[in-house]
Formats: C-alpha cells, structure tokens, sequence
C-alpha cells in the first residue's frame, strides 16, 4: 500500500515562497491529477514529491514512512518527463534496463554494477514492452522513434521499475492532438492494469476531467481545491476553480445582495438590473454585499424558458457542428459565451435573448468562495458514483 | 543577383582554398624533400622526387644513427598519457563545476580559466624548480604532470559549456532510476559529450606533441628526449644535416596524422547523431 500524505509542505527559491503549506491526502491506487495554469507550482510539487528538490518545510509521508530526506530511488518513485528524457545514446532496452542493471552495493556507488541478474531484467523488460507494443522497436535508438514511441518507451522505463508511485510530468504536452487522445487512454488503461498510485501534472483541465479520480487544483502555491472531477465541476469551492474547470469556462456577472434567506438569496445584477433567486445558503453574507454570480455555458440557452432570463448583442459565432458558442456583449468585462444548439441561425449583431436556470447558477463573496449551493436538482449537482477503493 | 549570388560562395572558397594551400605547403616541403638526397635538396628544393634525386638516405641516417625509436616511445607515451589525465580530470572537474552548486565553485570556475589566459611558460623557472625539488628532472612523469595542468583549463572550459547543455530531466530521469552519480558521470554525461572530448583532445595532444620547450628544460636526457628534441641533433651550429632533420620530421607527423584522424571521426560522428532529434 503506498498511501501518499502531504502534510504542510512548503518550498522557498531564497526568500520567495513558492508553496505555501499543501495539505493533500492521496490513498493507493488512486490517479490524482495536479492541474492549474503555469506558474502555479503544480510541477514544483511534484519534484518534491519525486525528492528532486528539498523540501524546505513541512512532512511528506509514502507508505507511511517520512521519505523528506531520501533520494527518488529510496523514496521507490518513477517519473515520466515532459521531454521524455530517454538517455540518446542507449536502445530501447537498454534504456529501460539500465535502472535495473545497478545496484548501491560495491564501490563508488555501484559504479561497476551490482544490480538485479540478467534474466530477472530481461524477463521485465520484455513484459513492460509487450503491454506497451514496444517488442519491435527493443533495439533501435530513441532518435528513430516518433514522439509517441518515445513517450511508451519513458512509461516502460517506470513500469520496470516497479515503484510505489508513478509521476508524471506533462506527458502529453509534446504529442500532437490525435496522438494525445490515444496516449490518453493509454495511460488510463495503464492506471486500471496497474492497479499504481498515479500522480499526474497538466496544465490541459480535459486530460484532469477525463483520467483523475481526484483533481488538485493548484493556484498560486496554494491548493485551491482537491476533489473528484464531478465535485469540482457542480461544486466549485471558489472562483477560481469555477473559471478553471469547465471549457469554455463560466461566465462571471456581478451583483449586490438584496436580501438572504435560509436557503436562498437574491441578487441584483450590475448587467441589466435583473434580480434573481439562487438557492445558495448565504453563509457571512449580508444585505448590500458585493457578490458575483457564475453560470455555465451549457446551462445556458437561447430564448425565455427557463427561470434566469438575461438578454445581449451577440459579438462572436463559433459553430462547432454538434454546438455554437455565442459570445455575448458584456461591456468592459469578458464577454458571456452561451453553448447553444449547432442549428441555431444567430449572427453576430443580434440582440438574442437567453435563459439559465436559478438551480445552476453559483454564487462567490467578495473573496471569491463559493457559498454552498441548496439546490438538489440532479442535472446540476454531482451524481454519486460507485468507483473503486 | 543570379551571379552575385554564386560569387559569394566562390569567394569563400577561395579563401579557404588559399588558406589550405598556405598551410600545407611547408608540410608538402618537408615531406617531399625528405625523399630526396641531399643534392636534390639544395638544387631544386621545389621539386618532387625524381629518379635521379629519389633517396630514402635521411631515414636511413635517422634510424642508424640515432635512438629515434626511444624519441617516439617518449613521445607517444607523453602524449596518450597526457591527453588521458587532461580528458578524465578535466571532464570530471567540469562536471563538478556544471552540475553542483558548492560554495565557491563559481570563484574556482574563475581560477581555472585563468589558465587559459596565461601561458604556462611564464612559470618555467618555478616549474623547474619544482620538478628539481621533487627529483623528477629527466623523466618522462615531470612531462605528463606539466602537460596535464598546461591542457587542463582549456578542457574544462569547453567541457563544462558542453555538460551545462546536457538537459535536466536526463541527469534527473537517471536520479530517479537510482542511478547513483558517478554512474551518471560514466554513462550518461560523459558519451554524450564525446564530442567534446574529442575537440578537446585535438586541441591539448598537438601542442603536446610539438612541444620543444619543456623537453629541452626539464628533460632534455638521452633516454627522456622526445622526438621534437631528438631532431635537434641533426641540427649543428655549423652542418645540418638535412637529409635527417626532414626525414625524422616527416616520420613525426604519422603518429599525430592518425590520432587526428581517430579522434575527427568521433567528432563527426557525434555531431551527426546529435543533429537528428
């Protein structure tokens, strides 16, 4: 079992502080996905957790032992790199032997071998190639392999490894669009066989949505949120996490309290002056505070039907086949982007009409946490999944 | 435009086809006089061998009258020895320097390329000294020690920029596989920087091979003279014997000729493979 636990884990470069205090629980088996937009520190934790920079504050447990002061190796990690970082001048197989050819025994380090017998390595490699389809390409060099060969042959060199942890760093990043889509499911077909504990690092929120069990949402060094894919989604704890999850992401109008309820409260929007009824617990906020409410653009629609009736000039089309997205006039703030059917015949320039439900909208305070949403209607909350563990 | 734009590349060639030619020629000389007897010499010095000047005397004269295969041992041992000590030593400080961070490291960055400004000869009468002290004078291991530590600097200045471009993630991908690091040293860092290591063997062997200077101070003995000081015993202050100084001094270019070619090879080599992604 290799449970993950971090417990306050915080990193400075010098006086700047780059993490400040992460707090995640990762049980074994589980395929966590650190996601967020660069810059944010998602990569820098997984080199902590890879042990290939220190930790400056805080416990990092594996298995339930404290692994901060031991070398990747002990800490019995693998790591997938953005670049692959297939060492050039070796073959396939070597390649994915050569961790496994040396030991720590003898002098300098196991500088003249030491490590696992022939047969025991070859046994693993060929087994690691074949549930890769690597077989045919054992003896050629990584120069002669295309990105995606380059990509199975780096996961081969984890699996033979057999670590506690696989990490993966942007895997997919230097793949083009058809080809990540497969590795996607490759990985995620990996993840099932494997039955590993899987730490993944991405800036794309499709790879998060598609292969997590758990999402971290990382902003700013902080952990913004940790959840399944379905949790972050329907209930975002803020508004990051709501803009950051979801493609297009939310649309964002501002508005004043006018007056709380128990379960409900009503908002005057800056838009157009429109007072709605969210079914949001209020929480700390009071009558006159500045809130701004979220809805996303697929539960939004063209016409009246719906109990949230907004209205805008239309500035952008995209027609995508399936859907449309329109982009709304918003003054001075991002434009409101509505997914509407692929049939529709609105133009740029029209004034349109469009409707949400009063269930689907979120509200954020001024700090921008989300108050917990009272509605229970089950297109717009979680549904309750029977996964594993 | 269509014909200025072949002149350009003409002119390059040209340039570059003078400059072969400059500094082939006294190669070309020595060599073709070599073959020639003495009076072919001095008549025509500009011709090639014919039938009636074709003389192999000076080799002759070369391997009789002198222990010039003693010379070319001592030569050939320095040197590949040498060259061995600069490569290892020198790879291995500019990996310590490239990759680790220790305090100072920058500070002994600065130290060692100061040797490459300042020529090794400045020092010859504290080296000499030191050599007298250490009672190394007339050996071949005064040589080495002073041929290591003159092609040092210059090794690990090109060495160290060659590893800092080494990417990360393969020094860490090799971490991971709990490599330790000297392994990461022998098998990862140091054949892909092969190159390198072969630029920086031509670059130290050929003063070292050519070298008369340390020779003549430190080690100018019968059985310690290297073939560049052997020479000189052709050469009197009243005869020199011609014949013999351009035959020995042909059969000194062989040696060099062909570690040149073993390490341009690599050189070629490396930059192929490197140059296909």
């Amino acid at each position: 079992m290799a449970d993950i636990t971090l417990s306050g884990i915080n990193k400075s470069y010098g006086k700047v502080e780059v993490l400040h205090g992460i707090d995640i629980d990762i049980k074994h088996g589980e395929f966590v996905v650190f996601v967020g937009p660069s810059g944010c520190g998602k990569s820098t934790l997984l080199r902590l957790i890879a042990g290939l920079e220190p930790i400056t504050d805080g416990v990092l447990k594996i298995a339930g032992n404290t692994v901060n002061d031991l070398t990747p190796s002990q800490r019995k990690i693998a790591m997938v790199f953005q670049s692959y970082a297939l060492y050039p001048h070796m073959t396939v197989y070597k390649n994915m032997a050569f961790g496994l050819t040396l030991g720590n025994k003898g002098p300098l380090g196991g500088l003249f071998g030491g490590g696992e017998n022939k047969k025991l390595i070859d046994e693993k490699v060929q087994k690691a190639a074949k549930s890769l389809q690597l077989e045919d390409y054992l003896d050629r060099y990584p120069r002669e392999l295309s990105g995606g060969q380059r990509q199975r042959v780096a996961i081969g060199r984890a699996i033979v490894r057999d670590p506690n942890v696989f990490l993966f760093d942007e895997p997919l990043s230097n793949l083009d669009a058809a080809l990540r889509v497969n590795t996607r499911l490759e990985i995620a077909k990996l993840h099932q066989d494997l039955d590993a504990t899987i730490i993944y690092v991405t800036h794309d929120q499709i790879e998060a949505m598609t292969l997590a069990d758990k999402i971290v949402v990382v902003n700013d060094g902080n952990v913004a949120q940790f959840g399944s894919p379905l949790e972050l989604y329907h209930h975002p704890a803020n508004k990051f996490v709501a803009g950051f999850i979801g493609s297009p992401s939310m649309n964002f109008l501002e508005g004043t309290v006018i007056s709380v309820g128990n379960k409900n409260i009503e908002i005057t929007l800056e838009h157009d002056g429109t007072t709605v009824h969210i079914p949001a617990h209020p929480d700390t906020t009071d009558i006159g505070d500045k809130v701004t409410v979220g809805v996303r653009p697929e539960h939004m629609q063209e016409g009246t039907d719906l109990s949230f009736k907004l209205k805008a000039k239309v500035n952008v089309v995209e027609r995508l086949g399936d859907a449309s997205y329109l982009y709304l006039d918003n003054g001075d703030k991002d434009p409101l982007c509505i997914k509407t059917d692929g049939h529709s015949i609105t133009k740029p320039g029209d004034i349109v009409e469009f409707c949400s439900d009063f269930s689907a909208v979120h509200v954020f305070d001024a700090t921008g946490n989300a108050l917990s949403r009272t509605t229970t209607d089950s297109r717009y909350t979680a549904p309750q999944l029977n996964i594993k563990n | 435009m269509k014909i200025s734009k072949r002149i350009g590349p003409l002119g390059v060639h040209a340039i570059l086809l003078t400059y072969t030619v400059i500094a082939l020629f006294p190669i070309l000389l020595v060599v073709m006089n070599s073959f020639k007897s003495k009076k072919g010499i001095f008549r025509d010095p500009l011709a090639f061998p014919d039938a009636t000047t074709f003389d192999l005397v000076g080799f002759e004269k070369v391997i009789a009258r002198s222990s010039f295969d003693v010379y070319f041992s001592n030569s050939i041992s320095v040197t590949v020895i040498s060259l061995l000590l600069v490569l290892m030593l020198g790879a291995m400080a500019a990996w310590a320097l490239a990759e680790y961070d220790f305090p100072g490291s920058d500070l002994m960055a600065l130290y060692l390329a100061i040797g490459i400004m300042i020529p090794i000869r400045l020092g010859t009468v504290s080296l000499l000294k030191m050599i007298v002290a250490m009672g190394l004078v007339n050996t071949l291991t005064a040589l080495v020690l002073v041929y290591t530590a003159q092609g040092l600097p210059l090794a690990i200045f090109i060495l160290r920029e060659f590893m800092a471009q080494i990417p990360n993630d393969l020094k860490e991908a090799a971490r991971c596989d709990g490599v330790s690091e000297y392994r990461i040293f022998w098998s990862i860092i140091l054949p892909l920087v092969r190159p390198a290591l072969a630029t920086v063997a031509v670059f130290t062997m050929i003063p070292i091979w050519n070298d008369l200077w340390f020779p003549l101070i430190l080690a100018p003995g019968e059985d310690t003279a290297t073939v560049t000081l052997g020479i000189q015993q052709f050469i009197g202050q009243y005869v020199t014997d011609w014949n013999a100084v351009l035959a020995s001094l042909t059969l000194a270019i062989v040696p060099i000729l062909i570690l040149y070619v073993i390490f341009s090879r690599q050189l070629i080599r490396g930059l192929t493979s490197g140059a296909v992604k």
